[in-house]
């Protein structure tokens, strides 16, 4: 563990960085899902309580939740409702056990579910998930992926919202900017208002960087092409980030 | 059907916009199968039926929203 997680203490620590002991934990939680009660209660808010301490260590704090519940679905691992309850599925889990880097992705996904629940989500946020879900999937993979692998020094597979995350990556990289500066400077904006900020963001980000000011025209452009790479039906393609950079650097001629 | 087939019919599905479909075979289990999720299509499943499940989400919301602005309208009339 590397940064502000490297201070973590006692069994938050070790959830985080003894892959065995979070294992273990896991374990508990497919095993008291079958027994409910005070069981499950304790064994959600042992990884629950991890995951919370690690983002406010790293000031990306989760906002209130109404409870963190074990949904039926068995294909959902983890999921934030907009009524702010925070879903997790222990038949799914169990799955993500059998692999030995599969504990690195299910706390990922926590994290990632967690980022979601940043702040109540806005007036408006239907329209904009339903327009183009990548601009808040991919800002919460984008940032989750960073928390475990560049804080947490885990190591999850690439696999869900990647797609999205890259568009952010490579519209980082095509401007200069740090990805992970682009990304908390959007978690600053509630679920619904994310497509709304990347453009003054982004022009904001360059200018600190010594860029001059974006044109109108530019701006409008990079959220037209934003608006085409966060489009739903892109959401489970494999990236090609050469092609994302690419596609970004026309935003700027 | 094997792993591999179902995946690739359930992100079709999603692309398509057929989510509530997406979410009533979502369902299907690995005994149903006969086979065993690799982690990479277990990462795919998730993200797949999470949005469908997420867009269903949004039409209720709005059906709700509709709901309560009618009834408001009744009341104020």
């Amino acid at each position: 563990m590397s940064g502000p997680l490297a201070e973590l203490r006692g069994d938050c620590r070790a959830i985080w960085s003894d892959a065995d002991v979070r294992r273990a934990a896991f374990e508990e939680l497919v095993h008291a899902a079958a027994m409910g009660g005070d069981r499950l209660a304790r064994a959600l808010a042992r990884i629950d309580g991890a995951v919370v301490e690690g983002l406010e260590r790293l000031a990306l704090p989760r906002g209130p939740i109404r409870g963190v519940v074990q949904t039926n679905n068995p294909n959902v691992l983890g999921r934030k409702d907009p009524s702010c309850t925070f879903e997790i599925n222990s038949i799914y889990i169990a799955r993500f056990l059998r692999g030995p880097r599969g504990t690195d992705s299910i706390l990922r996904t926590w994290v990632h579910e967690s980022l979601h629940g940043r702040r109540p989500y806005a007036e408006g946020h239907l329209a904009e998930y339903r327009r183009a879900p990548g601009y808040e999937e991919g800002l919460a993979e984008g940032l989750a992926q960073i928390v475990a692998r560049r804080y947490g020094g885990l190591d999850p597979p690439s696999g869900a919202y990647d797609y999205y995350a890259a568009v952010y990556r490579s519209l980082a990289s095509s401007m200069d900017i740090e990805i992970e500066q682009l990304l908390r400077a959007l978690w600053r904006s509630p679920t619904g208002r994310v497509r709304h900020a990347l453009p003054l963001v982004m022009d904001n980000l360059r200018r600190t960087g010594g860029y001059p000011p974006m044109t109108g025209a530019q701006l409008r452009m990079l959220q037209a092409r934003a608006d085409t790479m966060f489009d739903q039906s892109r959401g489970l393609l494999v990236p090609n980030e050469l092609t994302m950079e690419m596609v970004w650097k026309t935003v700027l001629r | 059907m094997t792993t591999d087939a179902y995946v690739a019919t359930m992100t079709r599905l999603f692309e398509q916009r057929r989510f509530r479909e997406v979410v009533e075979l979502s369902y299907t289990t690995e005994d149903d199968l006969g086979g065993t999720f690799t982690l990479m299509q277990l990462e795919t499943l998730a993200a797949c039926v999470t949005m469908s499940i997420n867009m269903l989400r949004l039409d209720e919301i709005e059906a709700e929203q509709a709901a309560g602005a009618e009834a408001s309208r009744r009341v104020a009339g």
